[in-house]
């Protein structure tokens, strides 16, 4: 069930309803929860076995945690969840790619062995809640946070529809407080999360799914074409993608909201960072924040001894960025997808350390340029990356590189008017707004006509240009 | 005022604008919001009438004021943008004393991948979901169906609704026209209009021929078609059923004529797969079996009518085309009514 679909519309009208009907807050849960498995049920059936019993064996080991004062015990119990949790996500999602892999070594050393393949099904949303119940063992553990004390919230927390699919990966602590005492529902937190479903309907409908058929077939063979489509499609795919994710996350946060729950912002207008850091901090915020949280930071910690801290912070960026590429997917060319953005923000702390030019930095001049370098900069490493993102194969990907940056003439040459107006819609957008302003929460706070302005130009953006042939979300393969 | 009462409000008047604003697109872009328009082709001769049930794919193809007089008596039809023989078996019953009926399929119209986007604004909800049943459908296949129907609805306030890529290549083409591009360029654009009985099609879209476009322009009709279907092709549904149930109408009233119209090779060479093809023969051969009496005609087993040369875009015939195929039904309908 998509979040742009009739029977979403229609599923959501019917849990809002039984939520108002609800006087109890403690049946609203349980409601919610019975709500958010049937929303999963529409995605798999033998997946959602999998699902609670990932949350009701973490909410026991997290309570076992809580009450275990030794550290050995309690390491052990820790142990087990992340080795339950990660052999899960592991052999659910990578199991094929290891065996892909060992043949293949096998293979280079002359021992041949047959494919071999497992059948097995990617169960929805495993990557996202894997990560969400991982995030509560450790701050569990390192008692950041007390343990749950009821199997409902926590596996209502796993669970949760709204952001059950793609994210954001709300933590523990953000979202399980929220489920302690009933939320007011205001209705400006009605009409915010009314804004926020709307925007994030227009990015999905309106820009993400138009330039799709495009890119799609740009993608799909990109031998044929010449340098200049290669190009627009790789603009066009960085449109899509981000259009696609935040349109979802946008969706997501505007539901939650409409139900009185607030889920921490997901993108903050990426494409206008100046620098691969600052990118970072606003391309899927919650996720980079867990790798930030969870990985690197303890890496730097465990390698503080380490006496070239630029080098220990270059390695461990390397490595937390070529896992964040792995855990999107089983496949080698988002482990360089990784790499290529390791490597950018490396060469980005090594520069802000070492910076050359920093004695031309007061000249406003030289702030211009360099301001305007620097986006280019950052967009180029972005679009670079994705190239290998959506590649199929690396050899793709680097027939696709190869002939973008010799501008090959030779092959169809496809001007997309979708991706061109895609690409020109966005870029004003980027230079016109500020981008730290949250138009979503700062529209329903303003007076009534700029108001009616706003919902109508977002009402005609979807009834005249929206598709209605709605495309599954992309990240809902990760 | 109340903060709930000010919501309502706005989002009235939003709703109002955004309606207006979509009334607004369609008259500048002049959006067929009918969802079928009659047409009479030929004179009145007092002969009983025959009726045609044929998509812009049967009325490009063919020059059916010849035909009419060829019969010597009017035929009567509707212009139906993408009609299938779903949405025709809605007409056929409104002209009983017709005595020939003609219905034109192809690859392109009996595919269920490609519904007629005005299918809920003529066939009732009740027997859609009837035919759903019938054909044991599944639910992908009837979600699809069913959610034309509120989508139908939500038409009466935005005309616009789930029309954007059609809107989209509307509005490229105004705005060439706007900064004084020849408008001949932009008519060979703008695509195939209905118009039924108005003798061949002499605009500068039929003129074009499919084997002179450059291969972008082959690519970006293909991906805008892609994106138009629905699912998997497939030739064994709703359409068909419709199919059986028109010809057994039809023979019952007379006589039935099932012309199969050809499709451009670029076309059949992206979508159309030999298994599809089996496919499509097999689905022909299930309507023969259910009607026997019904006169066959195979313009797309025409040597030669299926090259890219006889067609103006991936599946309308140019002014060649449709030469060449009125010329060999017209050969055929002699040979029937030589048939005892």
């Amino acid at each position: 069930m998509n979040f742009t679909s009739y029977e979403f519309i229609v599923f959501f009208g019917l849990v809002l309803l039984v939520m108002g009907c609800l006087r109890n807050f403690s049946l609203q849960k349980w409601f919610l929860l019975a709500a958010s498995c049937a929303f999963y049920l529409t995605w798999n059936v033998p997946c959602l076995a999998l699902i609670l019993f990932t949350a009701v064996t973490d909410f026991f080991l997290a309570r076992k945690i809580s009450t275990t004062p030794e550290p050995g015990p309690r390491q052990r119990l820790l142990v087990t969840s992340l080795v339950l949790n990660l052999g899960l996500l592991a052999f659910f999602k990578y199991a094929n790619f290891i065996l892909d892999n060992i043949a293949a070594v096998l293979g280079l050393v002359g021992c041949h062995v047959g494919p071999w393949h497992l059948n097995i099904i990617l169960p929805p949303a495993i990557s996202f809640y894997t990560f969400a119940s991982l995030s509560y063992m450790l701050d569990v553990y390192y008692e950041r946070m007390p343990a749950c004390e009821s199997v409902r919230d926590y596996t209502l927390f796993i669970t949760f529809f709204p952001k059950l699919l793609s994210g954001p990966i709300v933590r523990a602590r953000e979202l399980l407080p929220q489920f302690q005492t009933r939320p007011t529902v205001t209705t400006e937190d009605v009409e915010v999360g009314l804004t926020y479903f709307m925007m994030g309907a227009v990015k999905k409908l309106v820009i993400a799914d138009q330039v799709a058929p495009h890119v799609n077939l740009i993608f799909t063979n990109p031998g044929q074409y010449d340098g200049f489509t290669l190009a627009l499609g790789a603009l066009g795919y960085a449109i899509q993608i981000y259009c696609d994710f935040s349109g979802y996350t946008d969706m997501a946060i505007g539901c939650g909201r409409v139900m009185g729950f607030r889920f921490p912002d997901n993108f903050k207008m990426p494409y206008s960072s100046g620098n691969i850091t600052e990118f970072w901090r606003r391309w899927h915020i919650t996720l980079s924040q867990w790798f930030r949280d969870y990985l690197f930071l303890p890496l730097e910690i465990i390698t503080r001894n380490n006496p070239s801290p630029m080098l220990r912070v270059s390695i461990n960026m390397m490595i937390t960025m070529l896992l964040c590429g792995l855990w999107h997917g089983a496949s080698w060319t988002f482990v360089i997808w990784g790499g290529i953005h390791g490597a950018a923000l490396s060469i980005h702390k090594i520069w802000t350390v070492k910076n050359p030019l920093a004695a031309l930095q007061p000249y406003r001049w030289f702030q211009l340029l360099w301001g305007g370098f620097s986006h280019v900069l950052t967009l180029g490493v972005v679009v670079l990356g994705l190239v290998f993102f959506r590649a199929q194969s690396i050899t793709d990907a680097m027939v696709f590189l190869k002939r973008t940056f010799t501008w090959a003439h030779g092959g169809t040459h496809l001007v997309s008017p979708y991706i061109l107006a895609a690409v020109a819609g966005l870029f004003l957008v980027h230079v016109v707004l500020q981008k730290d302003r949250n138009f979503a929460e700062e529209l329903p706070k303003m007076s009534l006509l700029p108001r009616i302005i706003g919902y109508a130009s977002l009402l005609l953006l979807l009834v005249v240009l929206g598709a209605t042939d709605s495309s599954t979300f992309i990240y809902f393969q990760f | 005022m109340k903060r709930s009462i000010q919501l309502v409000l706005v989002l009235i008047a939003a709703t109002a604008i955004a309606a207006a604003g979509s009334h607004g697109v369609a008259s500048w872009l002049k959006v067929k919001t009918q969802a079928a328009e009659p047409f009479t082709i030929g004179k009145s001769t007092g002969n009983p009438p025959a009726f045609l049930a044929a998509s812009s794919v049967g009325g490009y193809g063919i020059v059916w004021d010849q035909i009419a007089g060829q019969l010597d008596t009017q035929i009567k039809t509707w212009g139906i943008a993408g009609g299938s023989p779903i949405e025709f078996e809605q007409f056929q019953k409104q002209i009983p004393e017709a005595r020939t009926t003609f219905i034109v399929i192809s690859t392109y119209d009996l595919d269920e991948a490609r519904p007629c986007d005005f299918r809920a604004a003529i066939v009732p909800l009740g027997q859609a979901v009837e035919s759903l049943q019938a054909e044991h459908a599944d639910w992908s296949y009837s979600k699809q169906v069913l959610s034309q129907y509120p989508m139908t609805w939500l038409r009466t306030l935005f005309p616009t609704l789930g029309r954007s890529r059609g809107l989209m290549g509307a509005a490229l083409i105004n705005i060439k026209d706007m900064v004084k591009r020849s408008p001949a360029s932009s008519q060979s654009m703008a695509g195939p209009v209905i118009k039924f009985g108005k003798g061949p099609s002499e605009d500068e879209y039929t003129k074009q021929k499919l084997s002179d476009w450059p291969s972008s322009q082959v690519v970006g009709k293909l991906v805008a078609m892609r994106v138009d279907f629905q699912g998997a092709h497939n030739f064994d549904g709703a359409k068909k059923l419709a199919l059986e149930r028109m010809l057994q109408f039809a023979n019952q009233h007379g006589r039935a004529l099932l012309v199969v119209m050809p499709i451009s090779s670029a076309y059949t060479k992206e979508f159309i797969s030999p298994e599809l093809v089996k496919k499509f023969e097999a689905a022909l051969q299930e309507v023969e079996h259910s009607s026997p009496q019904t006169d066959l005609v195979r313009l797309d087993q025409v040597p030669g009518l299926g090259d890219d040369q006889n067609f103006c875009d991936l599946v309308h015939m140019n002014l060649t085309g449709q030469k060449l195929a009125t010329d060999a039904l017209q050969a055929q309908l002699k040979q029937v009514a030589h048939q005892p």
